[in-house]
């Protein structure tokens, strides 16, 4: 068969390419985010603390690395459309640099035996390896009909819309108190990136699930909820070790079960958990205004990429005439 | 693009529908042009952006527009569901509910009640017992 090129004029449906536009748009390197500013501030910490921030975010390395070096690429190979695989590389490439990030926390904050220690936790821990395993065998499993391509789709999304929040809720817990702001600046741009990660995979998902026919429908149903809930009590089990020493058990698990409703929301499925309301201090974190800006390229997270729109007669003449230009993109943000 | 706006929005005309015997309209405003008063529904995209299609649509049929509910994301802090405050601002209509992805019993409730209530003021206000029609936006 002919190799066909990638043609951007002809995109294969009418979202993919917004979905990459957005994603080169809030592209973001963690050297760009100086994480000495919270040196000071981690040797404040007590022990437990401590203890949680690390491990919470050596998980989520674990995490991201298996998004970008299995899930991704997978989902990348299988989908169609050049277009789509294009957006879904380019999800692989951000899943690689927030794993980085956590990477680089641990190596500012821990000393090199630390450091060591602390990999050697993520690969012993049972849980997160549970999580990983499992997530691991859907995305291996050889059925690539729509209903393993779905289910494919659905783990990826579990991880980036509610498996990760176990990770998440310490560094915002933190930063919403004005604690670990540079982290927590970095921690809020992975959100931001998860966030429209998990929506993307989530339309290609909901395309998969109305291909199916009424019984695998039903099935993939049933199969959802046994999968939610396994996780889920896992996630639960996970949260008692991490979260034990500070206290904080009871609020992470409604912060996961707040997730997996968002997940449900962005996968047109029933949501799994009751209306809860989220910690207001991590909702505080979530808030922050970006302590650093690039301004220029706009990669913190309290500002948005400048855009620029070229001089025109009308601009001199209203200038001229003592008004002010009118900016054409002026609603939109 | 998920389909929470649609969802959000059948679910207000159901609880209308039941507690206040009201019906209102859904309708897609890709396809159909409200002909009387109604209430947007929009999601957001980008660092709080309206979106293109709802914006192009507001350019010409914003009249009729009587309050907005937006859908967003709480991930964004400060920029959660600001399309609707973008909208609000511009155009001089209350923000009726920002709610998250798919909203939440209580936003439906929320906005069903406003539903109801403006039809009443409305109704009194001039003869003709046009309802306000809940529409939701372009894509999500």
């Amino acid at each position: 068969m002919n190799f066909e090129a990638a043609n951007w004029s002809e995109p294969e449906d009418n979202f993919s390419t917004t979905f990459y536009e957005k994603y080169t748009s809030q592209l973001w390197f963690p050297e760009e985010i100086p994480l000495s500013n919270d040196a000071l501030v981690w040797k404040a910490l007590g022990d437990e603390e401590r203890w949680t921030y690390m491990h919470a975010s050596a998980g989520l390395n674990a995490l991201d690395t298996l998004q970008g070096e299995v899930g991704m690429p997978i989902l990348a190979q299988l989908v169609g459309g050049h277009i789509r695989k294009a957006t879904l590389q380019f999800q692989a490439t951000m899943e690689i640099i927030h794993a980085r990030s956590y990477s680089l926390m641990n190596k500012t904050f821990l000393t090199s035996t630390e450091e060591r220690g602390i990999f050697e936790w993520v690969r012993t821990q049972p849980h997160l390896q549970f999580k990983i395993g499992f997530v691991q065998d859907v995305f291996n499993d050889p059925d690539v009909s729509n209903l393993g391509l779905w289910k494919k789709m659905v783990v990826s999304c579990m991880l980036e819309t509610a498996l990760f929040y176990s990770g998440f809720f310490y560094p915002l817990y933190l930063a919403g108190q004005g604690r670990m702001v540079a982290a927590g600046e970095i921690f809020n741009l992975i959100i931001l990136d998860e966030a429209v990660h998990g929506v993307y995979v989530a339309m290609l998902a909901q395309e998969k699930f109305e291909a199916m026919d009424e019984a695998e429908q039903a099935y993939a149903r049933a199969w959802y909820h046994q999968t939610l809930h396994t996780l889920y009590r896992n996630e639960v089990a996970y949260s008692e070790v991490l979260y034990a020493g500070v206290g904080l058990v009871a609020d992470v698990k409604r912060f996961i079960r707040f997730n997996f409703n968002v997940l449900a929301d962005n996968l047109n499925l029933e949501r799994a958990f009751d209306d809860e309301e989220i910690n207001p201090i991590v909702r505080n974190g979530i808030r922050t205004n970006g302590t650093t800006h690039d301004f220029f390229s706009a990669k913190g997270n309290s500002y948005s990429k400048i855009s620029v729109e070229p001089l025109a007669e009308a601009d001199v003449e209203a200038l001229w005439s003592g008004g002010f230009p009118v900016m054409a993109g002026a609603a939109n943000d | 693009m998920t389909g929470n706006v649609r969802r959000f929005a059948t679910g207000v005309q159901a609880l209308a529908a039941g507690t206040a015997g009201k019906h209102f309209e859904v309708l897609d405003l890709r396809k159909t042009v409200p002909s009387g008063d109604f209430l947007l529904m929009t999601y957001t995209f980008g660092s709080g952006g309206v979106p293109d299609t709802t914006a192009r649509f507001l350019a010409d049929h914003a009249a009729g527009m009587r309050g907005v509910v937006s859908s967003g994301s709480f991930h964004w802090g400060a920029n959660f569901g600001r399309a609707g405050d973008h909208i609000s601002g511009r155009y001089g209509v209350p923000l009726v509910a920002r709610i998250n992805k798919g909203g939440t019993a209580a936003d439906r409730q929320t906005v069903a009640a406003w539903l109801a209530e403006s039809c009443l003021q409305h109704s009194i206000r001039s003869a003709q017992a046009e309802h306000p029609r809940s529409a939701y936006g372009t894509l999500d």
